[in-house]
C-alpha cells in the first residue's frame, strides 16, 4: 500500500513528511535555545500546511467537485484544519510549545485516512449539489479543529502540575515562547472553545438551513443531526460553567475531553448507532 | 499552570463567588427542578400522549408559569433559573435526552419495539421513550430551557452595549424556539405523486414520520408535471484492481472481490496496492481490428474516438514476469496477478446525477411554470414543493413533497440571530469592555 500511495500520490506523502518533521522540530525546540530549531519547526508546518491544501485543491479539480464527500476525503480535509487553526494560534499566542501534539493530531488525521484510502472518487448524490455543502463543511470542520486542539491543551492542562517536564515546558524557554511571558494554558483554551462554538453554531445552522432547501425539515432529529446538537450542548455547557467558581481549572479541562470525545462519535462513530441505518449523514466508506 | 488570563482571553472573573449556603440552594433548586421536570413529565405522559401540540402547548406553559413563580414569588428561584449552574445542568440533560433518542429508534409501531428489544421494549413503549422528543419529559426540560433564556435575557435589561451579544441570542433563541413551536403544531407534510402528463393534483396526501396518515389537504391550486428528466452523470471507463478479501455479512463468512484502486485508461505506468505495477500499451474507444496481410497477423484500432466499443491492451508486471492481454469492458474479463488480485477494464454504470420535475401551477387565470429539483424547491401560494422521489422503471414517475410551514421564517431570523449574538458576544463585547476602563483612566487623566 505504501508503495502504492508513494508512486500514485506524492504530494500525500510529502505532506505526511512535512508534518512529522515539524513534529520533530517542534519536539527540538523544547531542548533547545536556539531560534533557529523553533523556526524551521513552524516554516515546515506552513510548508505541510501549504502541500495539504494543494493536495485539497488538486482533489478538488480530478474530483469536480468539493472533496468532502467520503471519509478519506474529510480526514485529508481535517488535517489541514488543525495545521491551519494551530498556525493561526502559534501566531497570536506566539508560542510554539503545543506545536508537537498539533502536527502529531495532523498526522494521526492523515494515517487514518491513509487505512480509509478511497479505492474511486464517488460522484455527489443530488441531495450533496448544494450551495451550503461546502459552507457547512468547512465551517464545521474548522470549528471541529479548534475544539481537538483544545483537547489536546486540556490533556498539557491536567498533565502540568503533575509532571514537572510539562510544567516547565509552559515557562519560558527561547525559540518557543517569543514573548518570554508564562503560558495561561486555560485562557488558550477558552479562547480555542469560543472560537470552535461560534463556528459549530453556524455549521450547525446552516446544516438546518440546508436540510430545509433540500428535504423541506430543518430538523429531522436524524442522529448525526442530535449528535451535532449534542456536541453543541456540552461546549455550550461548558461556556455557561467556566463562569461557576471551580470549573476553571482540572473539572473544565476534563469537560473539554469529553466534549472532544462526543465530537470524535459525531464524527465516526455514527454508524455504530442503531439509528444509523435511517441516517442521510454516515460515511459510505465506514 | 498559571491562572493569569492571557492577552486575548476574556478577562471578566467567574461570576461573583456565592457563599456556600447559596451554592447549596442553587445545587438544590437545579437538580429539583431538572429531575422533577422529567419525572413530571414521565407521570403526566401516562395521561397525554407525546406530539407537536403536547410539546409546545407543555412547553410554553411551563415556561411562562416558571417564569411568572420566579419573578413573583419569595425566595432567590429567579436568580438560580437565570444562573450559569442551572443553564448549563439543562443543556447536559438536553444531551443525555438527545443521546437517548439516537440509541433508540423513534416513532417505530410499538410491536417493533417489543420484538426487537424484549423486556426492555416493554418499558421503552410505556415510558414512551419511542417518541421522545415530542414526549413530556422533554418539553418540561424545553420550558426549563425557555424559562431560564428569558429570565436570564430580563435580567440583562435595559441592554447596554456591554451585554448586547448576549441579549441578542438569547432573542434568537427564543425566536427560533417559537418558530419551531409554530412550525410543529400549524405546519402540513405531505406527498404529491405525478406522472407527466398524466393527471392533476389539488391535494397533498399528508404523512407524520414519512408515514401517509389516511388525511388530504387541499392545495389551493392545481399542480400539473410537464415533464420529468432523470439526468445521469455521463458513463466512464476505468481500470479497476480488485483483491479477494474476506468478509463476514448476512451471508456468514466468505470470501468476496473488493475494488482497491481504480486508475483513468492512459498510458502511464500505475503502480498497485499489492507492489505490482501495470500500464496500458494501447486504448481503443471503438474497437476495431484490421487483418495485416504482410505479416498475416490481426492488428488492433479504433474506428472513432467515441467510446461505443471500448477496448485496452493491458501489460502486467507481476513479480517480474510480464502479462498481457486485451480487455473489453463489454465483456467481463480480468487479468489475473495472483489468485486473489485481478485488473478488470470496466464501465462505471450511470449514476443519477439530478431529477427535475417540469411542472405547471394553476390558480385561477393564474399560471407559473417552473421546475423543481432536490436543492431547489418550488414555493407557491403558501406551499413549497420538494423534490423527493423517482423510479428508474418508470421515468414518467415524480415524488414530490409539499410542506407548508409558516413557523420557519422565525426559525430562520432566530438563527441569524443566534449566530450574530455569539459573534457579537465573543468579539465586539470583550473589545469594548478593554475599552471601557481605558476611556475612564483617560477621562480621569484629563
Amino acid at each position: 500500500m505504501l508503495q502504492y500511495v508513494l508512486a500514485e500520490h506524492p504530494f500525500f506523502v510529502a505532506t505526511t513528511a512535512l508534518y512529522t518533521a515539524s513534529a520533530a522540530f517542534y519536539a527540538a525546540a523544547w531542548r533547545s535555545t536556539k531560534a533557529f530549531v523553533g523556526r524551521a519547526a513552524t516554516a515546515l508546518m506552513a510548508a505541510g500546511l501549504v502541500l495539504n491544501g494543494t493536495l485539497i485543491v488538486q482533489r478538488w479539480i480530478e474530483a469536480d467537485r468539493a472533496p468532502f464527500k467520503s471519509l478519506f476525503e474529510s480526514l485529508v480535509f481535517f488535517a489541514f484544519c488543525i495545521a491551519a487553526v494551530y498556525v493561526f494560534f502559534e501566531f497570536i499566542y506566539r508560542t510554539r510549545v503545543f506545536g508537537v501534539p498539533a502536527a502529531i493530531l495532523a498526522l494521526g488525521c492523515l494515517a487514518y485516512a491513509l487505512s480509509k484510502w478511497d479505492a474511486e472518487i464517488v460522484k455527489l448524490p443530488p441531495a450533496l449539489q448544494s450551495p451550503w455543502f461546502v459552507p457547512h463543511v468547512m465551517v464545521y470542520f474548522v470549528g471541529y479543529a479548534a475544539v481537538t486542539l483544545a483537547f489536546a491543551l486540556a490533556i498539557i492542562q491536567l498533565a502540568a502540575p503533575r509532571v514537572a517536564f510539562v510544567q516547565k515546558l509552559l515557562s519560558f524557554k527561547a525559540g518557543t515562547i517569543a514573548t518570554g511571558k508564562p503560558l495561561d494554558v486555560e485562557g488558550i483554551n477558552y479562547e480555542l472553545v469560543r472560537f470552535g462554538f461560534a463556528l459549530l453554531t453556524i455549521g450547525l445552522l446552516v446544516g438546518s438551513v440546508w436540510a430545509k432547501s433540500a428535504w423541506g425539515d430543518f430538523w429531522v432529529w436524524d442522529p448525526k443531526e442530535n449528535w451535532s446538537l449534542v456536541t453543541w450542548l456540552v461546549y455550550g455547557g461548558y461556556l455557561h460553567l467556566r463562569r461557576v467558581r471551580g470549573w476553571r481549572g482540572d473539572k473544565g479541562a476534563w469537560l473539554l475531553i469529553a466534549g472532544f470525545a462526543v465530537v470524535m462519535f459525531t464524527y465516526l462513530g455514527m454508524h455504530l448507532l442503531p439509528t444509523a441505518e435511517e441516517s442521510a449523514h454516515v460515511y459510505n466508506s465506514q | 499552570v498559571n491562572s493569569k488570563a492571557s492577552p486575548a482571553a476574556d478577562r471578566s472573573p467567574p461570576e461573583q463567588a456565592p457563599a456556600p449556603s447559596a451554592a447549596d440552594r442553587e445545587v438544590k433548586q437545579t437538580s429539583t427542578l431538572v429531575v422533577g421536570a422529567v419525572l413530571l413529565g414521565l407521570v403526566l405522559q401516562v395521561w397525554i400522549p407525546p406530539g407537536g401540540f403536547t410539546l409546545v402547548a407543555a412547553a410554553f406553559l411551563a415556561s411562562m408559569v416558571l417564569v411568572a413563580v420566579g419573578w413573583l414569588a419569595p425566595g432567590k428561584l429567579r436568580s438560580t433559573i437565570a444562573g450559569f449552574r442551572f443553564i448549563a445542568t439543562l443543556l447536559f440533560v438536553l444531551a443525555v435526552m438527545a443521546i437517548l433518542g439516537t440509541l433508540i429508534l423513534q416513532l417505530k409501531p410499538a410491536t417493533f419495539y417489543l420484538t426487537r428489544y424484549g423486556v426492555i421494549g416493554k418499558l421503552i413503549v410505556a415510558l414512551r421513550f419511542d417518541d421522545i422528543f415530542h414526549g413530556l419529559p422533554f418539553a418540561l426540560l424545553m420550558a426549563l430551557f425557555g424559562a431560564s433564556v428569558i429570565a436570564s435575557a430580563l435580567l440583562r435589561w435595559p441592554v447596554k452595549l456591554s451585554n448586547l451579544g448576549f441579549f441578542i441570542a438569547h432573542v434568537g433563541l427564543l425566536t427560533s424556539l417559537a418558530g419551531a413551536g409554530a412550525s410543529a403544531t400549524l405546519s402540513l407534510r405531505g406527498r404529491i405523486d405525478l406522472h407527466a402528463g398524466g393527471e392533476t393534483a389539488t391535494h397533498v396526501l399528508i404523512t407524520r414520520a414519512n408515514q401517509p396518515t389516511g388525511e388530504r389537504a387541499a392545495l389551493g391550486f392545481d399542480l400539473h408535471l410537464d415533464k420529468f428528466d432523470l439526468v445521469n452523470y455521463e458513463p466512464e471507463f476505468r481500470v479497476g484492481y480488485y483483491e479477494q478479501t474476506a468478509v463476514t455479512d448476512e451471508r456468514g463468512p466468505h470470501l468476496s472481490w473488493r475494488l482497491k484502486a481504480s486508475f483513468d485508461p492512459d498510458t502511464e505506468r500505475h503502480r498497485l496496492p499489492s507492489g505490482d505495477s501495470f500500464r496500458l500499451t494501447g486504448i481503443y474507444p471503438d474497437f476495431a481490428p484490421t487483418p495485416d496481410p504482410a505479416s498475416g497477423t490481426v492488428k488492433y484500432g479504433t474506428a472513432s474516438q467515441d467510446w461505443k466499443n471500448p477496448a485496452v491492451s493491458l501489460e502486467a508486471s507481476v513479480g517480474g514476469r510480464k502479462v498481457e492481454q486485451l480487455l473489453f469492458a463489454a465483456r467481463p474479463q480480468a487479468v489475473f496477478l495472483a489468485q486473489d488480485r485481478a485488473l478488470i477494464f470496466e464501465r462505471r454504470e450511470k449514476e443519477v446525477k439530478a431529477y427535475i420535475s417540469h411542472v405547471t401551477a394553476v390558480k385561477g387565470a393564474s399560471r407559473t411554470s417552473t421546475k423543481i429539483a432536490v436543492n431547489e424547491p418550488m414555493s407557491y401560494d403558501g406551499w413549497t414543493l420538494y423534490q423527493v422521489n423517482y423510479r428508474p422503471e418508470d421515468p414518467t414517475y415524480s415524488g414530490l413533497e409539499a410542506v407548508y410551514d409558516p413557523g420557519v421564517s422565525w426559525v430562520f431570523l432566530g438563527f441569524t440571530l443566534i449566530c450574530l449574538g455569539v459573534f457579537t458576544m465573543f468579539y465586539v463585547e470583550p473589545r469594548l469592555k478593554r475599552r471601557a476602563p481605558a476611556a475612564a483612566a483617560a477621562a480621569a487623566r484629563a
